[in-house]
């Protein structure tokens, strides 16, 4: 092997130990549980009265409020505006079913997390999922299809429920894992 | 004897041509085939899902962000001229605007600055002489596929996420630049001039 490729082997080498490490290290970081079921969602936070894991069927089942084929319209960062057709389940609803809550609503926020690290820029009033229990969801269907790539699950909020200043793209969070309540 | 100069009109040039050329129509058409058949394949086919399905973090789909500037390393190959290499990725831009990306009009401004920044690359790559190895490609490749993470992590105002996310997305674009943009480029460009299609220069 020759000088010139030696170095190419090196510098390689480098980068991926590098994008190795930061791999682990954001995982053990943020705290993501690579084991936890894709097809489950955690509601937990000092809001709630005790954490609570449901799956997807549980979610689909009658017991709660079904969000069938609603719009939804969403902003993203630029401005631009796009519509989303979800079906899934009123996060209100779950909520309210489970009687999770261990405050008055309006005294309470939630914060939406991804499986894969992401997070909504900043807690909401939960008075929103109260007062607009249809436009803020937890959807697991889009266009009438299973969610695949962004799902099982993703939180779907509609923009005009947004507060001044918040888009909804940033708020509609794919691969949802956590609801934390707070 | 009797020695006769040579004119060097029957020859063609070959290796890095270091004057300007003027565009020829090949040159246009080769930029409309390649930034048009480009926007369709970057806007509708989800490559993402080839890193969703194994790569658990957010901003790891850069790893495969390489294809939106693959075209304009194609189109370099087959044409040597930088110009061609912003029109092929405006045309690309054009397209994905009109079959609705969500960024909108902005799109075009990025598959600008890609071209640009791809085109820049070759030209430094030149300059250090590694216009033709694979090396060279993808560096250039790298540089070109840089430009997005940061933009759309910026605009998007991602502030909130964690560092070593915003760190491996960027690393994760400059890998998928040098082996998708610029190796894989190479190698598409290299097939490409093999099986017979014209170059033009």
């Amino acid at each position: 092997m020759n000088r010139r490729n030696f170095y190419i082997v090196v510098a390689s080498i480098c980068i991926a130990l590098t994008a190795f490490w930061l791999t682990i290290y954001a995982v053990i970081s943020l705290d993501i549980n690579l084991f936890q079921d894709p097809n489950t969602i955690k509601i937990n936070g000092s809001g709630v009265k005790g954490e609570i894991t449901i799956n997807l069927n549980e979610l689909k089942s009658s017991k709660y409020v079904q969000i069938i084929d609603q719009k939804f319209f969403i902003e993203n960062s630029v401005g631009n505006s796009y519509e989303k057709v979800y079906s899934g389940v009123s996060l209100w609803s779950l909520l309210e079913v489970e009687n999770l809550l261990n405050d008055d609503p309006n005294d309470l926020t939630f914060l939406l997390w991804g499986r894969d690290g992401y997070r909504s820029p900043q807690p909401l009033n939960l008075s929103i999922a109260k007062n607009y229990p249809t436009l803020v969801i937890i959807a697991y269907m889009e266009d009438s299809y299973p969610l695949f790539g962004d799902g099982p699950l993703r939180s779907a909020l509609n923009q005009s429920v947004m507060p001044i200043g918040e888009v909804s793209s940033q708020y509609s969070v794919q691969q949802l894992a956590i609801i934390e309540i707070t | 004897m009797e020695i006769q100069e040579k004119s060097n009109e029957g020859y063609r040039e070959t290796g890095y041509i270091s004057e300007k050329k003027k565009m020829t129509n090949l040159d246009y058409i080769y930029s409309a085939i390649i930034g048009v058949l480009g926007g369709i394949i970057s806007s509708l086919i989800p490559f993402s899902l080839l890193i969703k399905v194994w790569y658990p973090l957010t901003g790891g789909t850069q790893l495969v962000s390489g294809h939106h500037v693959i075209w304009g390393t194609i189109v370099y190959g087959l044409t040597k001229k930088k110009k061609d290499i912003i029109l092929t990725m405006v045309t690309k831009g054009i397209m994905e605007f009109l079959l609705g990306d969500p960024w909108g009009l902005l799109i075009v401004l990025v598959n600008f600055m890609e071209g640009t920044l791809l085109a820049g690359g070759f030209q430094i790559m030149e300059k250090l002489g590694e216009g033709e190895t694979k090396l060279g490609w993808s560096l250039a490749g790298g540089i070109g596929n840089f430009f997005q993470a940061p933009f759309f992590w910026i605009i998007n105002q991602r502030w909130y996420l964690h560092w070593s996310l915003w760190a491996l997305a960027f690393i994760f674009a400059f890998i998928s630049g040098v082996l998708i943009t610029g190796l894989l480029g190479k190698i598409i460009k290299d097939s490409l001039i093999k099986v017979g299609v014209p170059i033009t220069y």
